[in-house]
């Protein structure tokens, strides 16, 4: 919690301006174009829906506190800070870096955009700082609502391929202080670093132990002991303390940090680094008491990265007293779209135990018949939870790609939620990975918002276990359009992602984010959660009434928009119909459905389509050291009217119609011709009779629709269309034709005439020749054209 | 005598099958003839000639409109001076005119139903519909002995028959 002096601080430093590097994304207004006139008619349609009324139970602000353990800015590294805000509004944290002595410096104030993120360079702050905040650890404390703002912090050597990546995490109650990792590193001369953080504001003791792969023959390494003085940071070598009393060759182990002092103060990773090949990992060390079930999941167990192919290195280490046999799986999706799961080879891990998984002839599966990267991951152990430690890490084979898989307890996040920076540039590609931790099929919403608008491709369903990969810079570059047809920009290089389940089973799914940097060999990944799933905001029918032709099929969307616990509104969806609690037809003779979110004319009159919306808002129960969301659920039932009629539209009147006979509208030459041609047949002892001259283009239009809508309806024998039929066969009469009228005809050009001749036994065509006309089309003999 | 003769030359003449459009696309026949209206023609006069029609509806649904001179592709009356009529004339509610079809050298006679309680219903009778042509010895001008005819049904449908003739009343 900040000190009164840091809240004075916040109010009076609101005017100083900032001098580090930062850059932002924020959303503006949308260009008042056609989105405007599609906004006026949902707004009209809306406002016959249903909205929810002021929501009078949301969360209060509070101060919340997030915790990164390690930054560096020394030699060649360099430091920053993504802090992200979910929020509507913009957030001012305060952002207080730590010395390794755990001598404090506050940042000036910055403002984080709402809905947006902002980087903060660290060089410039260590500068005004001090020499001794070259390297250290960074709180973030923020009023707002509970995981409103997420950060991270990316420590980078990218002139060798080094990144090390560590979310910011907020300070949890455990029942034990004690935190447990496992580590992996490519080969033994990469260096493995031990941070220990004490984020409390009292000393705390830390002893730790070493431990490496071995079925218990192998020697345990102990640690020295550290005390640490409030927001004090420890770096141990690992070779030179308690790993180097492993015997040499171990690539894989564990490592036990116990502490004394206050619960959840000791926060710990360890740093692995391979200079050589560009090898880097940042290993995050767990309070095991968090674990709530058995079992593992991961999304995001990806195949490649451009030209470079990727091996999963799967870890498992047992830190209980008893045996345990791990299961686990590899699940991808086939071409076809079905989702496939193979069973890893079973692990038994005794006691202590830490081994990898030997994944290689499955991996050979995946990687030839995975229709894309929507890989993921499961694991069950038979011990308790918790009592079982799992990673995944993939590595390229020259080690310099590394991308970390976080495997997650599903149920341990509060929320199946997820907000993110994404990133299209030069340097970053964003793919954000979600999947299904459950035996059910699920949905959900996810909204790609950028500067100047939202990218919003609608509900989707997740198949049981699966994993959906969802490439940000691939829906750009090929302009894949959303459900409303919009596209990302492709002037659009960040933005925020947001996702949320849509159903309402618990711990369903889980997400994040991933950036890549294939110039430099280093990725990152980020799952920021949101407090609960978004509540439903307004539900309403797009089209009321609607009308659909007898025979045809229209669209029919149940709409809604939802409200997360920030406030924030997302971009209208379309509800899929077997999502819905029920619909019906009132008279399905006269209109029904036989696909989703569409109606088909059946016969003509008029009924009415009902639909149960899953309506749901959400409460939060437990404490703050254990919270969840509890769905509270309402339907919300929503009509329309639905008239049908004949699929044949009328044709439009025309007047004069017919058009009357118009030689003067011809052009000059063709009128003299005319007269020429008349006088010929005339001295040749006939007549000739002119039937049709010079016809303005909107006549040719209506002849041809005459003809078109005859053509669609003569052979029409529903009732609905019996009064359509009878006024477009008076047309048809009117004009009766024998071949389909020309879209453009030399008529309309006014250098066209039709005529008729008696006697037939005339040689029209000489006398035609003689006044410059003739009769070009074959099958049309009383036409001439000069 | 002399109309008999030129209606018979007419009918051996005159009467045009197309054998299909010329987009290729194969016609059915719009309009059958079980039940059809029974058309009658009276000639009033023979120079200029001149008939009268009583239109009879025997099918069960009000007739909308009428069109002399064509069934399906084929078509009879050409569209030359000596078919132009003088005058055509109609019930209350009706209006009649010559129509060129397109593309064609033909014609036809049209009666347009513009009052919808005019209509002819079931069973009942109406005349009043005339055509006046030009004086002419063309041997073109037509007498109406069979010419076909579609009647426009107010459901949309229609029916075709033969239009027959009575003589100049003595």
């Amino acid at each position: 919690m900040p000190s009164s002096r840091s809240l004075i601080l916040f109010v009076l430093t609101l005017a100083v301006s900032l001098v580090v590097a930062v850059s932002t994304f924020t959303l503006s207004a949308a260009d008042p174009t056609e989105k405007d006139r599609v906004a006026e008619k949902r707004a009209a349609a809306k406002s016959r829906g249903w909205t929810r009324p002021a929501h009078k139970h949301a969360e209060p602000d509070e101060w919340h506190v997030l915790t990164g353990a390690y930054y560096d800015t020394r030699a060649r590294w360099t430091s920053k800070i993504v802090l992200n805000n979910k929020g509507r509004d913009p957030e001012m944290p305060i952002v207080t870096v730590f010395d390794a002595n755990g001598r404090a410096y506050e940042v000036p104030k910055m403002s984080v955009p709402g809905t947006g993120f902002l980087e903060l360079d660290l060089a410039p702050v260590v500068r005004a700082a001090g020499g001794t905040f070259s390297v250290g650890s960074v709180r973030i404390a923020y009023h707002g609502k509970k995981l409103q703002m997420g950060a991270q912090i990316l420590v980078q050597d990218l002139e060798r391929g080094l990144q090390l990546d560590e979310q910011m995490s907020y300070m949890g109650a455990s029942s034990i202080n004690r935190v447990e990792g496992l580590w992996w590193r490519p080969t033994e001369r990469a260096q493995m670093t031990i941070v220990m953080k004490n984020r409390s504001e009292e000393p705390i003791v830390v002893r730790g132990r070493v431990k490496g792969p071995d079925r218990g023959g192998r020697p345990e390494g102990a640690l020295s002991t550290f005390s640490l003085g409030p927001q004090e940071l420890r770096i141990a070598d690992f070779e030179s303390d308690g790993g180097g009393r492993l015997r040499g060759g171990d690539t894989a182990g564990g490592l036990s940090l116990e502490f004394d002092g206050p619960r959840g103060a000791l926060l710990a990773r360890v740093l692995v680094t391979d200079q050589h090949s560009g090898y880097s990992a940042n290993v995050s060390l767990g309070y095991v008491t968090s674990a709530k079930t058995a079992t593992y999941h991961g999304g995001g167990v990806r195949r490649s990265i451009g030209n470079v192919q990727l091996t999963p290195v799967l870890l498992g280490r047992n830190i209980s007293e008893t045996t345990s046999i791990v299961t686990g799986r590899l699940i991808f999706n086939r071409p076809d779209g079905t989702v496939e799961r193979l069973p890893l080879p079973q692990l038994t891990l005794q006691p202590g135990e830490t081994e990898i998984f030997d994944s290689g002839s499955v991996w050979s599966t995946v990687r030839a018949e995975a229709g894309d990267e929507g890989i993921g991951v499961e694991f069950e152990h038979t011990g308790d939870p918790g009592s079982v430690l799992m990673s995944a890490t993939l590595v390229s084979g020259d080690r310099n790609f590394v991308f970390r898989v976080p495997l997650t307890d599903p149920e341990t996040p509060p929320s199946s939620t997820g907000g993110y920076p994404w990133f299209a540039d030069n340097s970053r590609a964003t793919t954000v990975f979600l999947k299904n931790t459950t035996t059910t099929k699920v949905i959900y919403l996810l909204q790609i918002k950028f500067a100047g608008g939202i990218y919003a491709p609608g509900i989707k369903e997740i198949e049981p276990g699966q994993t959906i990969a969802v490439d940000i810079q691939h829906l750009r570059d090929e302009q894949i359009p959303d459900a409303f047809g919009a596209k990302i920009p492709r002037s659009a290089l960040t933005g925020q992602v947001t996702w949320a389940i849509k159903s309402t089973v618990k711990h369903a799914m889980i997400g994040r984010a991933e950036h890549t940097d294939i110039k430099n060999g280093v990725s990152s990944s980020y799952a920021c959660i949101s407090c609960c799933p978004p509540r439903t905001h307004s539900v309403w029918m797009e089209e009321d009434p609607i009308s659909v032709g007898v025979g045809n099929t229209v669209d029919l969307f149940v709409m809604a928009q939802d409200e997360d616990c920030y406030q924030n509104v997302s971009s209208p969806y379309s509800m899929p119909w077997a999502w819905l609690n029920s619909y019906s037809f009132g008279d399905a003779s006269v209109a029904t459905s036989y696909a989703d979110s569409t109606t088909t004319g059946v016969g003509g009159g008029q009924t009415t389509f009902y639909a149960n919306f899953p309506g749901v808002d959400y409460h939060v129960e437990g404490s703050e050291s254990g919270w969840y969301c509890v769905p509270d659920q309402t339907p919300i039932p929503q009509q329309t009217g639905v008239t049908t009629q004949c699929s044949v539209a009328a044709v439009a009147a025309y007047s004069p119609d017919p058009y009357s006979l118009n030689i003067g509208g011809m052009n000059q030459d063709t009128q003299t011709a005319l007269t020429c041609l008349q006088n010929a047949v005339s001295n040749a002892g006939g007549t000739l009779t002119v039937t049709s001259a010079y016809r303005p283009q909107d006549y040719q239009d209506h002849l041809r629709e005459v003809w078109d809508k005859w053509q669609a309806i003569k052979n029409n024998t529903q009732n609905a269309c019996q009064e359509r039929k009878s006024q477009i066969q008076t047309e048809w009469d009117r004009h009766d034709m024998v071949h389909q009228p020309a879209t453009v005809s030399p008529h309309t050009a006014g250098n066209a005439f039709d005529a008729n001749w008696s006697p037939t036994s005339l040689d029209i065509d000489s006398l035609a020749s003689s006044c410059n006309l003739s009769r070009p089309v074959a099958n049309d003999r009383v036409h001439f054209v000069r | 005598m002399h109309i008999l003769v030129r209606s018979l030359v007419v009918t051996l003449l005159i009467c045009v099958p197309l054998a299909g459009s010329t987009d290729g696309t194969q016609q059915t026949a719009e309009c059958p003839s079980a039940g059809a209206p029974r058309i009658t023609a009276q000639q009033l006069s023979v120079s200029p000639p001149s008939y009268a029609f009583l239109v009879t509806n025997l099918t069960k649904v009000a007739i909308s409109g009428i069109v002399v001179g064509k069934h399906d592709r084929t078509m009879r009356i050409r569209g030359s001076a000596p078919n132009i009529p003088v005058q055509m004339l109609a019930p209350s509610g009706w209006e009649g005119r010559h129509v060129h079809i397109d593309e064609t050298a033909y014609l036809v006679y049209l009666w347009e139903n513009k009052d919808v309680p005019a209509r002819i219903l079931p069973q009942q009778s109406v005349a009043g519909f005339r055509i006046t042509l030009p004086t002419s010895t063309d041997t073109v001008q037509t007498t109406f002995e069979r010419v076909p005819f579609k009647a426009s049904l107010a459901d949309g449908s229609c029916r075709f028959g033969f239009v027959g003739v009575d003589k100049v009343p003595r």
